[in-house]
């Protein structure tokens, strides 16, 4: 941040933040190339981040001075607020720091399957490879993915790499109260915003489910945050270039953020060019002198955004010999018909749809209290504020996002600009809380209700506390198996006792993250995925399984591309099964082939330490 | 106490979206008004490629 001195400046508590969110995105660029060089070791991790934090570390003790004054006025303010909100701040506060339990929820799908997975393999590997069979999707941004990868590097159980999704949505929450602030809402909009950040389940599925959208949230809403604060011609240098650099990192952090987010972060950093637009366009000199301006803010917006982009491409040229590699594949995932609905349900979906793959809604207060922008004593002209500039920037954001991706009403491809709505919504319920005392008590009272509504609610899913203190003291080093994976936990575990190292696993399952990180890495490749031909020709499949070294299969029953029971039945002679383990939908077998036709063409190497590769066998 | 005609639309609206939430989530009322619901959510919700 000192590289930005002339930035604009804010609250100590809010720069930590800003810095610490800065820093994120600088470490999980700089840890990509330890890692493609095959050395992300403890002594690399611990080169690169004890300077830094050293530095972070006297930085703190310089401005530890300001803590006490600031929590001194943060009390003071509480004392003198009404006890109706008092209570409400309190429920927040506790619905945040509740939300580190979430540690202990259920990893989700994609996190089992990848999110999760490679940072475990990169940690044990000490090196970023394809991850098989996400040998293509591998190619996306992991700014957060390297971030945790230092968490299982440090020895940390997977309940902590979670926990810390967690603390990047607390930063996000104080950013959230930041640019409510600098729109000018008062403390009592402020609470309403960050309770309706709180009871969005799209947001509080990210604290602990294994998933990484909520970094690239974070790193949208200081782009938002900085580009906001652009105005001031003093400080807009820096402004533009910090808001440049998060906007890169949050569209390598979720690619999909450069639809919804760089209009809207445009739309802030031209607002005021856009309000003397028709004043300058009349005289050519006035003309000229801004788009100038413009150009100059574009250009260095894009060289800063573009600097976030380059350890991505360079791994992608490492690992696929290609920088601009994209993956194929749309966004049809419902049909024109359904699309149709969802389309003409916004913004309703988003509180109360439940589509398949939507994972989480937004608050409904933010469906109930932004109307009430609408309703008069109606703003006088002209309508160029803050509160203004944002609705504009993030309801901008989110028309293009509808017209492009229509079949997407999946808050977390857009949540940056979602939450940024909240802004304008707290806005409004504190304007109209201001408008007489019935007012002021509905206003509450409903954003009261939905919290304790979102406890009650969720509290089994969410805040399951015992289970969370488990998970973090580390009594098992992957964390409490919960929901579905109470099935699968014996049955990872049978396997990745008995198994030898770098055995060749065959999955029918995509949800690797409790194998051990060995069998992951010599596991089923893309290119051997079982195809449904194979269930009409099962000999083809036996003898492809033992050519390719296959010693274990590891099934789930609702892994549908083949059927496995089919295969079982009509496998040769030739082909001995022996069960491991078997329990619910899951099961592992260990395979051993007897005068089977053909050679085995393919073995596992260790070709440094952790590291292992699937190699010819002759 | 002056009560404005904005103000009613402002209290019934939160009280409507609320009412729809707590329905969603929870509180399910049976018979007709339950029966209007379950249409209304059930017009929010589809598998993969439906």
């Amino acid at each position: 941040m000192r590289a930005f001195a002339h930035r604009p400046k804010e609250s100590q508590m809010v720069e930590m933040v800003l810095a610490f969110l800065l820093g994120q995105g600088i470490l999980g660029s700089v840890f990509i190339f330890p890692a493609l060089a095959g050395m992300f070791t403890l002594p690399a991790l611990f080169g690169v981040t004890i300077p830094l934090a050293c530095w972070g570390l006297w930085h703190l003790f310089e401005t530890s001075g300001t803590v006490r004054p600031a929590i001194s006025r943060l009390y003071r303010e509480f004392r003198n607020a009404p006890l109706a909100w008092q209570i409400t701040t309190v429920f927040v506060a506790f619905i945040l720091l509740a939300g580190g339990c979430s540690v202990a929820v259920e990893i989700t799908d994609d996190a089992r399957a990848f999110y999760l997975v490679l940072p475990k393999v990169v940690a044990a590997s000490h090196r970023l490879v394809a991850l098989p069979l996400y040998e293509d999707f591998s190619l996306v941004g992991l700014l957060a993915e390297m971030q945790l990868a230092a968490l299982f590097l440090l020895g940390m159980p997977g309940g902590s790499a979670r926990l810390f999704c967690w603390i990047t949505a607390l930063a996000g929450a104080v950013i959230l109260a930041a640019i409510s602030k600098r729109a000018g809402l008062g403390r009592r909009g402020q609470i309403i915003a960050l309770s309706m950040l709180v009871t969005s389940t799209a947001v509080t599925w990210l604290w602990g489910t294994g998933k990484t959208d909520f970094f690239a949230a974070a790193y949208g809403l200081c782009a938002y945050y900085y580009a906001l604060r652009s105005w001031d011609e003093n400080s807009r240098k820096h402004a533009v270039l910090l808001a440049g650099l998060f906007t890169g990192f949050a569209i390598v952090a979720k690619l999909s953020y450069l639809v919804p987010l760089l209009p809207g972060v445009f739309i802030l950093l031209y607002w005021q060019e856009l309000q003397n637009l028709a004043q300058t366009w009349r005289s050519h000199e006035q003309r000229v002198a801004l788009l100038r301006r413009c150009v100059v803010v574009a250009m260095l917006f894009g060289a800063v955004a573009a600097i976030a982009f380059v350890p991505q491409l360079i791994k992608n040229w490492m690992l696929y010999g290609d920088v601009l590699k994209t993956l194929g594949g749309g966004f049809q995932w419902f049909s024109p018909e359904t699309t149709r609905r969802i389309v003409l349900t916004y913004p309703l979906v988003l509180t109360y749809g439940n589509y398949w793959a939507q994972l989480g809604n937004i608050s409904p207060l933010l469906l109930a209290f932004l109307p009430l922008a609408l309703l008069p004593p109606y703003l006088q002209k002209p309508w160029n504020g803050p509160v203004a500039a944002l609705a504009t920037a993030a309801l901008a954001g989110l028309v293009i996002w509808v017209m492009l991706f229509p079949a997407v009403p999946m808050p977390r491809y857009f949540l940056a600009t979602l939450i940024l709505l909240i802004v304008p919504a707290s806005w409004a319920a504190e304007r109209f809380s201001l408008r007489g005392r019935i007012s002021a008590h509905v206003v509450w009272a409903a954003t009261l209700l939905i919290l304790l509504l979102f406890y009650k609610v969720y509290s089994s899913f969410f805040f399951n506390w015992k289970d969370a203190y488990r998970n973090v003291v580390s009594e098992q080093v992957e964390g409490i198996p919960s929901g579905s994976e109470v099935d699968s936990y014996p049955v990872y575990r049978s396997l990745n006792q008995i198994a030898e190292p770098g055995a060749r696993v065959f999955t029918l399952t995509y949800f690797k993250f409790l194998l051990r990180p060995d069998l992951i890495q010599c596991a089923t490749r893309a290119s051997e995925s079982p195809t449904p031909s194979d269930v009409e020709n099962p000999e083809s499949f036996w003898r492809r399984m033992h050519t390719q070294g296959f010693t274990y299969l590891l099934v789930e029953d609702a892994y549908n591309i083949v059927a496995v029971d089919r295969l079982i039945k009509t496998k040769p002679a030739w082909v001995t099964f022996e069960t491991i383990t078997k329990q619910g939908t899951w099961g592992a077998y260990r395979i051993t082939y007897q005068n089977a036709p053909g050679k085995i063409l393919l073995t596992t190497r260790e070709v440094a330490p952790g590291a292992w590769d699937v190699v010819p066998a002759h | 106490m002056k009560i404005t005609l904005a103000q009613l639309i402002g209290w019934c609206w939160i009280a409507i979206v609320l009412g729809l939430y707590a329905a969603e989530v929870r509180y399910r009322p049976s018979g007709a008004l339950g029966s209007l619901l379950n249409s209304f959510f059930d017009s929010m919700t589809a598998s993969y490629l439906h």
